[in-house]
C-alpha cells in the first residue's frame, strides 16, 4: 500500500549534556598557568625532545610520556592563518577575525589561536599573546585573548 | 589469505531527504546492494556499520539502527568513522577466513543538524572547542599553509571544483549535478578564507552499502565482483598544530600500504581510477601528492595537465567526488561503490572499458587527520 505524503515531517530536538571535564595534570598545569603567570607552559618529551604547546600528557609524534613542563614563548611565528568574516555562536572573537596557528619561540608545534584581522597577520610574521586582565581569566586557552602582531599596541594602552 | 570480492553496492540518491529517516535509508540501500548481487540479508554472516552518534543524536546509535540493517541475530560491530573503514574491517574479517559473506553500512544525514557544531564536537573541550574551530575553518589552516608552502595559485582549488562539478553532472546520484566556472567559484563567498563555498562540499544526506564474499561464494555468484588488491589506514596526530600541515602523512601510509599489497608501484600508471574524498577542494590538489600520483607540491600542474580529468592518464574522481555529495561517514564508501562499478564487467553501464584497477579513498577529522586506502580490481 502506498502511503501519502506525510502531514509531519520534522520533529524539532535536541541533545544537552552538562560536563565537568577533567583537565588531568598536564593540561590543568598549562590552564592554571596562563590564568595564574600569564605564561604558557609547553611539554617536553622525555624520549624524542619535542617541545609541543599546548601540552599533553604524552608525545603526538612518538608516543612517550611527558612529564616536564616549561615556559615557551610569549612571542611566536604564525605557520597559517585563516579569516572569518561572518559571526557564530560561541566565535571566540568578534567577526572579522583571524584563526593562527602560532609556534612560539622555543616550541616544535603550533598553537591554535586567534587573532585580529590585520595585514600584519601572515605566514611567517611575528606575533605576540595579549593576555586578559587577571581578574578576567578562567584558567581556559580563551585567557589568552589573541595574537597580535609584534610591535602593534595593545588595545587601551 | 582468502581472496575478497566486493560482489554488490549500492547508494542512495544524495541531497536533503526531507522523506527519509536514518532507519529508512538503511533499509533502503541494504535491501538494494543485496539484490544488486541476487542475495538475500539470509546470506550475511557479519554487518558492519559506520555511523556517527553525534550526527544521529543518539548515543551509540545502533542500538536503534540494526533492526533496519537486518544485523539483529547476527555479528555487528559498528566503526565511528568513515564507511570505509568499516569495508577495510569487513575486508579483514573475510579475509581471515572466519566468516564467508558481510555487509557494510554507512549512512548520515547531516541536514538534521548544524554541521558546524558536529565538527566542534569533534574537538578536544580544551584547547580547540573553546576556540570555536570547525572543520571548514580548520580545512582554511590547512590550505593556506599548503598553498603558501608550495606556491600554489588561488585558482588551482577552484580549478579542481570546475573539474569535479563537471563530472558530478553526469552522476544521477550526486547532489550537486550542475557545472560551475572558474569565475563562478572564484566569486562564490568566501567561508573561512582561503575557502570559498563553491570550494566546500555541500551538506549532504546518504547512503551506501557494500556486500562482500569470499573466493567461494563470490565465483557462485551470477555477478562478476570486484576483487580487493589491498587496502591501508594510517591516522596522524590529533592536534593541527603537531601535524605538518601542509601535507597529508596519514595519507600517503595508508596508501603505501595498500599499494605494497597490491603490488602497484607506480600509481599514476597502474591505477586507471580514483575516487578521493576532497570536502575542501584544495585537498584533491595534496591527495595526488600524498597517494603518489605526481611528486610533492606538482598538484596543480598535474591538475592543469588534465591528467586527472575524464579522458586523462589517471582521472581522479569520476563521480564528482565530495564535493558534489559529501554524506558525511558514508562519502568514503560512496568511493568505493563508485570505483567498484567501474572496474567490475557486470554488464552494466557504468563500466569504463579498459579500466581495471581502482583506488577509493576515505578521509576522517579535521583536516584529514585519518585516511584510509582501498584498490579493487575487475
Amino acid at each position: 500500500m502506498a502511503l501519502k505524503p506525510p502531514e509531519l515531517t520534522y520533529m524539532e530536538g535536541e541533545s544537552r549534556c552538562d560536563y565537568n571535564w577533567t583537565t588531568g595534570e598536564v593540561v590543568g598545569t598549562f590552564l592554571a598557568a596562563l590564568r595564574d603567570h600569564g605564561k604558557m607552559l609547553a611539554g617536553v618529551c622525555e624520549s624524542c625532545g619535542q617541545v609541543a604547546v599546548p601540552p599533553t600528557s604524552y608525545c603526538e609524534s612518538c608516543g612517550s610520556e611527558v612529564s616536564d613542563l616549561r615556559e615557551v614563548g610569549p612571542r611566536g611565528v604564525v605557520m597559517s592563518w585563516a579569516r572569518v568574516a561572518d559571526d557564530f555562536e560561541g566565535a571566540p572573537a568578534e567577526a572579522p577575525f583571524r584563526y593562527v596557528l602560532v609556534r612560539p619561540a622555543g616550541a616544535d608545534t603550533e598553537l591554535l589561536h586567534v587573532a585580529p584581522d590585520d595585514d600584519g597577520i601572515r605566514i611567517g610574521a611575528t606575533v605576540r599573546p595579549e593576555f586578559r586582565p587577571r581578574e578576567q581569566r578562567g584558567g581556559a586557552i580563551t585567557d589568552i585573548r589573541w595574537f597580535v602582531p609584534d610591535g602593534a599596541e595593545s588595545e587601551g594602552s | 589469505m582468502i581472496d575478497v570480492g566486493v560482489v554488490g553496492w549500492a547508494q542512495t540518491q544524495h541531497g536533503t531527504l526531507e522523506r527519509e529517516t536514518h532507519q529508512s535509508l538503511i533499509y533502503r540501500v541494504v535491501n538494494e546492494a543485496l539484490s544488486s548481487c541476487g542475495m538475500s540479508i539470509h546470506d550475511i554472516d557479519v554487518v558492519i556499520d559506520a555511523g556517527s552518534d553525534f550526527l544521529d543524536g543518539r548515543g551509540i546509535s545502533t542500538c536503534i539502527t540494526v533492526d533496519a540493517m537486518g544485523a539483529h541475530f547476527k555479528e555487528e560491530s559498528k566503526i565511528a568513522g568513515d564507511g570505509l573503514l568499516a569495508a577495510i574491517y569487513a575486508y579483514m574479517r573475510i579475509a581471515s577466513g572466519l566468516f564467508d559473506t558481510a555487509l557494510v553500512v554507512a549512512y548520515g544525514k547531516s541536514s538534521e543538524s548544524s554541521p558546524r557544531v558536529q565538527s566542534l564536537l569533534m574537538t578536544d573541550p580544551f584547547y580547540l572547542r573553546p576556540m570555536g574551530l570547525d572543520a571548514t575553518a580548520a580545512a582554511a589552516l590547512q590550505a593556506r599553509a599548503y598553498m603558501h608552502h608550495y606556491g600554489v595559485s588561488e585558482e588551482a582549488p577552484a580549478r579542481v571544483a570546475v573539474k569535479n562539478r563537471a563530472a558530478g553532472a553526469t552522476n544521477i546520484n550526486a547532489q550537486l549535478s550542475s557545472e560551475v566556472t572558474l569565475d563562478q567559484v572564484m566569486e562564490s563567498r568566501p567561508l573561512v578564507s582561503p575557502i570559498r563555498e563553491l570550494e566546500a562540499a555541500p551538506v549532504t544526506d546518504g547512503a551506501c552499502a557494500v556486500v562482500m564474499a569470499g573466493e567461494e561464494v563470490a565465483k557462485s555468484l551470477k555477478v562478476r565482483p570486484a576483487w580487493i588488491a589491498g587496502s591501508g589506514h594510517a591516522m596522524d596526530a590529533f592536534s593541527p598544530g603537531a601535524r605538518e600541515i601542509h601535507k597529508l602523512r596519514s595519507a600517503a601510509l595508508a596508501a603505501a600500504a595498500a599499494y605494497k599489497q597490491a603490488g602497484v608501484t607506480d600509481p599514476s600508471a597502474d591505477l586507471d581510477l580514483l575516487e578521493v574524498t576532497e570536502s575542501f577542494a584544495h585537498q584533491e590538489l595534496m591527495l595526488y601528492e600524498a597517494l603518489g600520483l605526481c611528486e610533492e607540491g606538482e598538484g596543480e600542474k598535474l591538475l592543469i595537465s588534465g591528467a586527472t580529468a575524464l579522458g586523462g592518464r589517471v582521472p581522479v574522481n569520476l563521480s564528482g567526488g565530495a564535493l558534489c555529495a559529501n554524506p558525511v561517514v558514508a562519502t568514503g564508501l560512496v568511493r568505493l561503490a563508485e570505483a567498484c562499478a567501474r572496474v567490475a564487467d557486470r554488464g552494466e553501464g557504468d563500466r569504463i572499458d579498459g579500466m581495471s584497477k581502482a583506488m577509493a579513498h576515505a578521509a576522517g577529522g579535521l583536516a584529514m587527520q585519518t585516511a584510509a586506502c582501498m584498490i579493487v580490481q575487475g
